[in-house]
């Protein structure tokens, strides 16, 4: 559940999904949910001649299980909370 | 005949005439049903009076709700308020239902159609499906009808946005049997250019 609060403490901010099929899409995360899946809007393509038929997709929602990465902005990690989340979930509370 | 008839009337008269108040609150506060309605014979089966007090149990205190009358929802999801925009299937189902999208399946294929129904496990149903074959510069729609879709193969779902090209100008559309001519030939060159290139790996060319 750790990364589940993560990520919507980031709903809004500019990400990069990259999926296991490496395609990778630049959007604004508007939502996510417990299986990790998202929802992107202004949606482009990073690579968009090798994906033409992606061109009008402008909103998408990405299934949780075909991510490989989120790329996130430079400051979308405050790495002592995170440690501290992390560490305090390790323990059991 | 006359005692027949006054059984059933008085079975009739027994029956409970209202659902729990509990369950007719969900009915109120929640917008979204999705009926097992009799149009689909195997679905109201499944959703058969004899197994609804077990559903009801197993469902007891979790947000899905399983509904007992038949003129109501078989059953419904409790909704929070910003459930509509905070949970992904529900704020993609609730702002994109009835519109047309693209579904991206993870081995490749890439299907056009309107979006009936959709859950959290990118469960989908699509009406008026076409698969849309991409061959270089030359593309084709076969259209296939009604698609349900199994959540697990679904790799992204796009909504198309109408005001932009589908697809680049330099792209021709053809007909569906030269489409099935170009993936062979391309499927032909992919393959050989593997074997070609593991037949001449003793070269080390890099």
């Amino acid at each position: 559940m750790l990364f589940f609060s993560y990520f919507k403490d980031l709903v809004g901010g500019e990400v990069t999904v990259e999926l296991k099929n490496d395609l990778a899409i630049r959007g604004t995360l508007h939502s996510v949910d417990q299986y990790l899946n998202i929802k992107l809007e202004n949606t482009r393509v990073v690579d968009q001649d090798k994906y033409p038929h992606m061109l009008s997709v402008r909103n998408c929602f990405i299934r949780g299980s075909v991510v490989r990465y989120v790329q996130l902005p430079p400051d979308g990690v405050d790495i002592e909370l995170l440690h501290d989340a992390t560490r305090r979930e390790a323990r059991g509370g | 005949m006359g005692s027949i008839r006054k059984t059933c009337v008085t079975k009739l008269r027994s029956r409970p005439s209202a659902p729990l108040p509990s369950i007719r609150r969900v009915i109120q506060s929640s917008s979204i049903h999705h009926a097992g309605s009799s149009r689909y014979p195997a679905f109201s089966l499944m959703c058969s009076r004899k197994t609804q007090p077990d559903n009801a149990k197993r469902y007891r205190g979790s947000r899905f709700r399983v509904l007992s009358r038949r003129d109501q929802p078989k059953w419904s999801w409790k909704m929070q308020p910003d459930d509509a925009t905070t949970v992904p299937w529900l704020a993609f189902s609730v702002a994109f239902s009835r519109k047309k999208l693209l579904i991206l399946l993870r081995d490749g294929r890439k299907l056009l159609g309107i979006l009936r129904s959709f859950d959290q496990f990118a469960n989908a149903v699509l009406e008026g499906a076409c698969e849309r074959v991409i061959v270089g510069d030359l593309y084709c729609d076969i259209s296939l009808g009604l698609y349900v879709i199994r959540g697990e193969n679904v790799v992204l779902i796009g909504e198309l946005d109408l005001e932009k090209e589908e697809l680049p100008p330099h792209m021709t559309r053809v007909s569906e049997t030269e489409i099935k001519m170009a993936q062979k030939v391309e499927r032909e060159a992919t393959d050989l250019k593997g074997s070609m290139l593991k037949r001449m790996e003793f070269l080390d060319m890099d």
